[in-house]
């Protein structure tokens, strides 16, 4: 291997090892200089912000005001100049299947729903079942490693579990395989617009490959907060008469709803994000464009960077209502402690 | 209100960890039986095998006549005050009290006439809306209380129930559960640690040490006639104390005690004189004449635990005098 080109990148390696934490050195000791210099009663005022400094100058740099300039951006086309709504009139134009609608309706019906859906309950049934047994520890960690396959990667997989060939060729896909054993013409999951346009089926395979990824994240979160219910609160319920169901319904799950709470908002915000399995496995064609995919088609396809930052906008505005209801319930729960 | 018997009953979790062994007691009805013993003897194994909540490895545990060891703890029809109270955080103290009483499915209106009258008894109409999580610890206890009566079940089990609460407010407890108990008339079996509950609540108390059952009677019975040094050093405030003495063949065990020194030497010939531990009640009184050393003035109440050689000797009654003198260990700890 030629090495030359590290070579000749060691100042710039010296500066970045030696630069970077020097700086951040003299940052805080300078900061905390002056802190130490200002009058006693202002000193507890100030000394936070010169330790949040850095990561608010982060957090605005790369997350603020690049939202900001998306927003004005989705008010202006492509050479700057302001057209007011336009862009929104285009995206939102053609109800029900034209302009962004198709992902709008994947997004926040269909995966908003489902997907949430399907990881909660999979995920809860998943933790107190495994709750009761000996192998606990075994089941839990299989069923968290799908958490650690790339996205991209969980898609090609399923991809080939969906794999669709014409009736009476071999079918290699796992699923069509188990389809055509029962006699059944094999099923195209991927591209069957079932029923009428719906785009119902296709949108739940995608959804259950996502969801075979997702489980095992709130699962070990649920059970963690099913270990945090004291064992004696069972049997109490038990010996007061009550069968596993009743226990479950009664005591179980509404100490429970706090943490199912968080975890659902939080996969709420996850199917609104939903990119890489669609990207992966249809390209969003056959009715399951998703709008950060659509989002990425404009901008990247088309060059249509207004157009993009209006799908970002509808994005953003329909996250806002979750992440706001998530921080209030994080908030209500901690203060329940 | 049932009898309870447990039938050579033993818990063994595996080959060669058996927590309650051979562990045989009839309860009466309406008798308050307290099963006391240090932490880890297998007493709480005991009553959670009786709740259901603990299979049962051997032997039988009837509830009336029934045999109850496939039962499902919900269908035995006993209540349990747990020593956490495990009440449902979630509910409101009503709701708590009438869980029970929904899952046995009681019309409305019987449901809230027994939720009532328990709260009046136990002095929570004024919390009923409540969160437990707002109540003080006095007051959660009464819930966990409110919450087994309002069933009227064969049995209550009863673990360690006492045992959160402050000292003061444990004494005026101890004697609101006995009074409940006359009341209720229903059989109350009781765990606990501590002596003092189980000499104060017990109509009869089974004393347990490492899974074995030592002793089954009332406390007046126990108190005075222990049968063997564990009973005689647990049971009792101040403890019994064991003084090491040496018996003789030509005499009775309880007569003219040579303790000490000597002992060795005696040993060595002839006759093999006894050697052990003699418990002496101290409680508050003198010892006997005899057993007053110039140096112990003042420490009668000391336990003088002897190192003994034959644990064998029997224990005095209370009030026997005995002529034995305390060992001169004992006479130099003045700390006990």
């Amino acid at each position: 291997m030629d090495f030359s080109v590290l070579l000749s990148d060691i100042p710039t390696l010296i500066v970045v090892i030696v630069g970077v934490p020097v700086v951040l050195a003299a940052y805080i000791v300078g900061g905390e200089y002056l802190v130490r210099r200002l009058p006693d009663k202002n000193r507890p005022r100030v000394r936070p912000w010169i330790w949040v400094g850095p990561a608010v100058f982060l957090v605005a740099a790369i997350l603020f005001i690049p939202a900001i300039f998306t927003v004005i951006q989705s008010f202006e086309d492509n050479h700057g100049t302001f057209v007011g709504l336009q862009n929104y009139g285009n995206q939102l134009a053609d109800f029900p299947s034209g302009g962004a609608w198709v992902a709008i309706r994947n997004n926040i019906i269909i995966w908003l729903i489902f997907y949430t859906l399907f990881v909660l309950a999979f995920g809860l049934a998943l933790a107190v079942l495994f709750d009761r047994v000996q192998y606990e520890t075994v089941v839990k960690s299989l069923i968290f490693m799908p958490m650690a396959i790339s996205s991209v990667a969980l898609g090609v997989i399923w991809k080939f579990m969906f794999w669709y060939q014409p009736p009476g060729s071999a079918q290699t896909g796992t699923l069509n395989a188990l389809v055509t054993f029962f006699h059944h013409d094999p099923v195209a999951w991927l591209q069957d617009q079932w029923p009428n346009g719906l785009a119902v089926l296709n949108n739940l395979a995608l959804i259950a490959a996502a969801t075979w990824g997702i489980t095992g994240f709130a699962m070990v979160i649920l059970s963690a907060a099913l270990k945090g219910i004291p064992g004696e609160l069972l049997e109490a319920a038990r010996v007061d008469g009550a069968g596993e169901l009743t226990v479950f319904r009664r005591v179980i799950f509404p100490l429970m709803m706090p943490t199912i709470v968080v975890v659902g908002t939080t996969l709420v915000i996850f199917a609104l994000k939903a990119f890489d399995v669609v990207y992966v496995m249809t390209n969003g064609n056959y009715n399951t464009d998703v709008l950060a995919f659509r989002m990425y088609n404009l901008l990247y396809l088309s060059h249509n960077a207004a157009g993009a930052s209006a799908v970002a906008i509808i994005l953003l505005i329909a996250v806002i209502p979750v992440l706001v209801f998530n921080l209030r319930q994080f908030r209500a729960v901690e203060a329940r402690r | 209100m049932a009898p309870v018997t447990y039938d050579h009953v033993v818990k063994r979790y595996t080959a060669d960890v058996t927590v309650v062994k051979d562990f045989n007691v009839e309860i009466k009805d309406k008798e308050f039986m307290v099963l006391v013993g240090p932490s880890g003897c297998g007493k709480s194994t005991a009553l959670r095998m009786l709740a259901g909540l603990e299979a049962i490895t051997e032997g039988k545990i009837l509830i009336g006549d029934r045999v109850v060891n496939n039962v499902a703890a919900k269908d035995r029809d006993i209540a349990m005050v747990f020593q956490s109270y495990a009440l449902y955080p979630h509910m409101s103290v009503y709701d708590n009290m009438a869980f029970p009483l929904q899952m046995q499915h009681m019309p409305k209106a019987e449901m809230d006439k027994r939720v009532k009258n328990a709260s009046r008894i136990l002095g929570l109409d004024n919390f009923l809306k409540r969160k437990p999580r707002a109540l003080s610890g006095g007051q959660r206890q009464r819930v966990a209380l409110g919450r087994a009566i309002v069933r009227s079940p064969k049995v209550f089990l009863l673990d360690e129930p006492l045992s959160n609460l402050d000292a003061k407010l444990r004494g005026q407890t101890r004697i609101e559960l006995q009074k409940l108990h006359r009341d209720l008339e229903t059989t109350f079996i009781y765990v606990t640690h501590d002596q003092v509950e189980a000499m104060t609540m017990g109509d009869r108390i089974a004393i347990m040490n490492a899974g074995i059952l030592q002793q089954v009677g009332s406390p007046g019975d126990i108190y005075d006639h222990p049968a063997n040094l564990f009973v005689a050093g647990f049971i009792g405030s101040p403890t019994m104390n064991f003084v090491p003495v040496t018996t003789s063949d030509s005499t009775s065990h309880r007569s003219h005690h040579r303790p000490g020194r000597h002992d060795r030497d005696e040993g060595g010939r002839g006759r093999a004189p006894r050697v052990g531990p003699v418990p002496l009640w101290a409680g508050g009184r003198r010892l006997g004449d005899g057993a007053r050393g110039p140096e112990d003035e003042g420490r009668t109440r000391r336990q003088c635990e002897a190192r003994s050689r034959h644990p064998h000797a029997a224990p005095f009654r209370r009030r026997d005098r005995a002529s034995a003198a305390l060992t001169s260990s004992c006479g130099r700890n003045p700390r006990g």
